[in-house]
């Protein structure tokens, strides 16, 4: 148990540090920064819509490099943060996909439209689902993960395009960087860094917790092998 | 102060789903912390 123990106290320091800094950034979500002048508190939804969008691209990110790594070293590690950063970004994509429409209803008047963002990233979440599928599913563990690292490489195409939806088509979805810089007033600019920084924290958190979870199912596979040759033996 | 239900609907549903996978991660963590320390046993015993 004492190896769990030390295991467990990185997560937990990663966990408050999480705590504290999501803390600050609700703080400043509802404190600190002003009320949008035209669509009022509703825009406080906008600050961790927009992290949780960002750190859904970052874990789909992490998901693209984990595979070719993979691909290239069939190293079991890297398997395992493609996995666990997968089921993350699918997590946080939820999020930005439910968080989206409650902000569309009362400015747009509708909860759903098909424009290029909107539809862009529910294709992502669509792509990242069957990603996990595929691992839940197929049977050898080896044939298994080269599958998927390869839907993993295929999959993150969708990222940048989604990103640059609202640049090449026409679209009615915000746009908040722009010629470089950003639509917003600086102390909002302030609220959403630190609320990026937040879901960084809960990001590296969630990830440091499910790759143990991997871990520990690859060791109890082992000893199950070992325990049964020693009965056969 | 309008629409402030759909904010508190939104931040509501986004800690639902960081906590709901949080403790799933752990409970999933729990148990096969448990099934090693018990197929270590077995394997003590076994040896």
């Amino acid at each position: 148990m004492e190896t769990f123990d030390k295991d467990n106290r990185y997560s937990n320091i990663l966990g408050w540090l999480a705590f504290l800094v999501t803390s600050v950034a609700l703080y400043m979500v509802f404190e600190y920064a002003p009320t949008e002048r035209v669509m009022g508190h509703i825009q406080r939804l906008f600050y961790f819509h927009v992290a949780a969008a960002w750190i859904a691209f970052f874990a789909f990110f992490v998901v693209f490099v984990g595979s070719i790594i993979y691909l290239k070293k069939r190293s079991t590690f890297w398997d395992n943060i493609a996995l666990a950063s997968a089921e993350i970004g699918v997590a946080f994509t939820t999020i930005v996909l439910i968080t989206g429409p409650i902000w569309a209803r009362p400015i747009w008047n509708a909860w759903w439209t098909w424009d290029p963002r909107l539809t862009t990233t529910l294709i992502l979440w669509f792509i990242y689902i069957a990603y996990i599928i595929l691992r839940a599913s197929a049977d050898e563990s080896e044939k298994k993960a080269r599958f998927a690292a390869i839907f993993g490489i295929v999959g993150f195409v969708d990222v940048p395009i989604v990103f640059m939806s609202i640049r090449w088509w026409r679209t009615i979805h915000p746009q908040v960087i722009e010629g470089g810089g950003m639509n917003l007033a600086p102390t909002m600019v302030q609220t959403l860094l630190v609320s990026i920084a937040a879901f960084t924290f809960i990001y590296f958190y969630l990830l440091l917790r499910r790759v143990k979870v991997e871990v520990l199912k690859n060791q109890v596979k082992e000893m199950k092998e070992e325990l049964r040759k020693l009965q056969y033996n | 102060m309008k629409n402030l239900d759909y904010l508190f609907a939104g931040y509501l549903i986004i800690w639902i789903i960081i906590f709901s996978y949080t403790m799933f991660v752990g409970k999933k963590q729990k148990n096969l912390e448990e099934e090693v320390e018990f197929i270590k046993r077995t394997l003590d015993k076994l040896n």
